[in-house]
């Protein structure tokens, strides 16, 4: 190799030529493919998550039932005071049918709290190894998951006690599942990538998810269809979703599958714009981080 | 997948935002302001091997860090194209990625599985690693407890042990003791053989001298240069000692003048010949103290000083210092020079006062990856049996 000195250009103070300008596209099938390959990635970053935050806690696992058990009471508290009293619980104690609403809605909550604050948790990492880092907020939910199958074993610690078991319809709770990761996902993925730009998100997302909890649980969706619910449903899906799981779980009914149908169209059309803008902003994060 | 480690970068840009606004709502409300750029990278383009050894060099904030971000593809550059084939593995900040609250074996698998590996294949290599970090026992504690150089070592050898295609390494030279810098330099050099591509920046000359066989030089985001490390290196201490130049600002007491470097007979300085340095120094009033002469490669650490306590009397003084078997290998080198009253007062501060160069042989090479301290020349003469067949030898 010979010696070769750069000589300086003259356009320097200019810039690039346009047609040099780095574009970021990644197709979605590009995308899915490399996260594919990163699964084990996102299990042992879900995995650390866990070790780390159960390190130096007494209770322990124990967690992941308190939190979903203490709102269970102020909402069976709540319900006798008639906050939300017109909830028709079908002779179910109201304390199953809030707690098996907090698990979901715990889910989604801490999924949010925990992948939004994710990539800034996670700096480091971010700055030093080239990873999809939708893993981050990926393993996240992951974590969130862990937490709301520990909070299902107290429910079934609370079928025992009451005598009111899982019903029949329960199966029917799978495609609601889907539903709820698909919206879940959407959400995370949006706060994970808008938090890193606009560090007020992290003071916001508290706040934002104390009220969704109210809204979601303690506003039950009517008997009565109308226009303005399906617009509700389209716009919180969590919402059509808690309905449905106490619906098939304890009630014995199929879940409304209109508003079902109409929660997994938005929340779809929601994870598509959540990806594409998680890509746009991912492109500079490196830079503000 | 014979390109694996291979790093090609082609008109790469980087610009960053000048911060010089608050991201404040209500700044953003009044009128909007343009905000401004600056280049971190500019138009920088290269090809590197697999298996080549690069030494990435330029002052502070000339963009090296920035350009091992991009390379890492961690940042993105403002246009261009990087293309990097293989595994990545970077230490570029020296605790980055050590996720405190974990003990060390943990964060070994957790910085494994981000390098794209398999729990099998960390598995295979975790002794080794535990071994080169010394850690032994403490692997299992959480690394939160651990010391600096506990955690850096730790760094270290995750990134070097995991078999990276390319590894990038920003400035870790810098921490740890002596011994444990040679290990890593070994390590290096292993890494190197097995067919890694090394990318390295460090300020550390001598190290990189010792490492690299090829330079790139960033200047301002602009790459100037682009040749054999001995050459790069070479153009970078000229540039180094001017900028000292231009940048001494004389707070001094007395005042330098005349600097000569020469042999007594008039020739240029010769290795292994005497050598004469005449300094002029004029002073407003009577001055005594130690007057020091050093002589280095550009920067302010000299590779040899001689001092001796002087008395300057009123008006100009001329002192000659004669060193009868001058040790320097050919090359350009700098004279450095510092006045130092006996109350410790500087009355000239330490600096650059004048360049030479230096006639006579080039320095022996030292094996790849052993830093020389300093680059002495020493006479040797060898002796051995040169009549058995070469192959045996």
């Amino acid at each position: 190799m010979g010696v070769q000195y750069v000589v300086a250009v003259s356009d320097i103070d200019v810039g690039p030529a346009p047609e040099l300008r780095y574009r970021h596209k990644v197709s979605l099938m590009t995308a899915a493919r490399g996260l594919w390959h990163s699964r084990e990635l996102v299990l042992t970053l879900a995995e650390r998550d866990v070790r780390a935050r159960y390190k130096q806690m007494f209770l322990g696992f124990a967690w992941a039932f308190v939190q979903p058990l203490s709102m269970t009471l102020v909402l069976t508290i709540a319900n006798r005071k008639g906050v939300g009293a017109d909830l028709d619980t079908h002779g179910v104690p109201a304390s199953l049918v809030n707690y098996l609403g907090l698990i979901v809605w715990g889910f989604f909550a801490s999924s949010v709290l925990g992948g939004g604050l994710s990539l800034l948790a996670n700096t480091s990492l971010l700055n030093k190894v080239r990873c999809p880092r939708e893993a981050f907020p990926i393993a996240s939910m992951a974590v969130a998951t862990m937490d709301a199958a520990i909070a299902s074993i107290a429910l079934f610690v609370m079928f025992a006690v009451t005598g009111h078991g899982p019903r029949g319809t329960s199966f029917y709770i799978v495609p609601l599942l889907v539903v709820l990761i698909v919206f879940t996902l959407a959400v995370t993925l949006a706060i994970a990538a808008l938090v890193v730009y606009i560090r007020d998100l992290r003071s916001v997302l508290p706040l934002a998810l104390q009220l969704g909890l109210l809204v979601s649980l303690l506003l039950p969706l009517g008997k009565t269809q109308n226009a303005s619910m399906l617009f509700w449903c389209a716009l919180d899906p969590i919402a059509p979703v808690i309905d449905g799981v106490r619906r098939a779980v304890l009630f014995g009914q199929a879940p409304r599958w209109n508003l079902v149908g109409i929660a997994a169209l938005s929340s779809s059309i929601m994870l598509v714009l959540a990806w594409n803008l998680f890509t746009k902003l991912e492109k500079g994060m490196a830079d503000v981080l | 997948m014979s390109s694996n480690g291979s790093i090609s970068a082609q008109h790469v840009w980087k610009r960053f935002k000048a911060d010089d606004t608050r991201p404040l709502l209500r700044d953003r409300l009044r009128l909007p302001k343009r905000r401004g750029h600056t280049w971190a990278l500019r138009d920088v383009g290269f090809d590197i091997a697999p298996g080549e050894s690069v030494g990435l060099i330029g002052r502070n904030g000339s963009g090296k860090s920035t350009l091992l971000k991009v390379l890492t593809q961690v940042m993105y550059p403002y246009a261009g194209r990087v293309d990097v084939h293989g595994r990545v593995g970077a230490l570029i900040e020296v605790r980055a990625g050590i996720h405190p609250d974990l003990s060390g074996r943990e964060n070994v698998y957790l910085y494994g599985s981000l390098l794209g590996l398999k729990r099998r294949e960390i598995a295979a290599k975790f002794d080794d690693i535990v071994e080169f970090a010394e850690l032994s026992t403490a692997i299992d504690r959480q690394v939160k407890y651990y010391s600096t150089g506990m955690q850096m070592r730790l760094g270290f050898a995750v990134a070097a042990f995991l078999e990276p295609d390319v590894l990038l390494v920003d400035e870790v030279l810098a921490v740890g003791d002596a011994a444990f810098q040679q290990r890593c330099l070994d390590r290096m050099r292993k890494v190197l053989q097995s067919g890694t591509t090394l990318v390295l920046v460090s300020h550390d000359l001598a190290a990189l001298e010792a490492m690299c066989t090829r330079g790139l030089w960033l200047d301002k985001g602009v790459l100037k240069a682009d040749a054999p490390m001995r050459e790069v290196m070479k153009s970078y201490r000229g540039a180094i000692e001017q900028y000292v130049d231009a940048g001494y600002i004389p707070g001094a007491e007395l005042r330098l003048g005349e600097v000569n470097v020469g042999r007594p007979d008039g020739g240029l300085p010769t290795t292994g010949q005497p050598v004469e340095i005449g300094v002029v120094v004029k002073a407003d009033e009577f001055a005594q103290g130690r007057m020091y002469i050093g002589v280095s490669e550009g920067a302010a650490t000299p590779i040899f000083v001689v001092s001796k306590f002087v008395r300057l009397q009123e008006g100009e003084n001329r002192i000659n210092v004669r060193v009868d078997d001058l040790p320097l290998a050919r090359g350009r080198y700098s004279l450095w020079t510092s006045m130092v009253a006996q109350s410790g007062r500087d009355l000239i501060p330490w600096h650059h006062a004048a360049s030479f160069e230096v006639i006579g042989p080039e320095l022996d090479e030292a094996p790849r990856a052993v830093v020389r301290l300093s680059p002495v020349h020493v006479q040797s003469e060898w002796e051995f049996d040169d009549t058995l067949p070469t192959e045996s030898r």
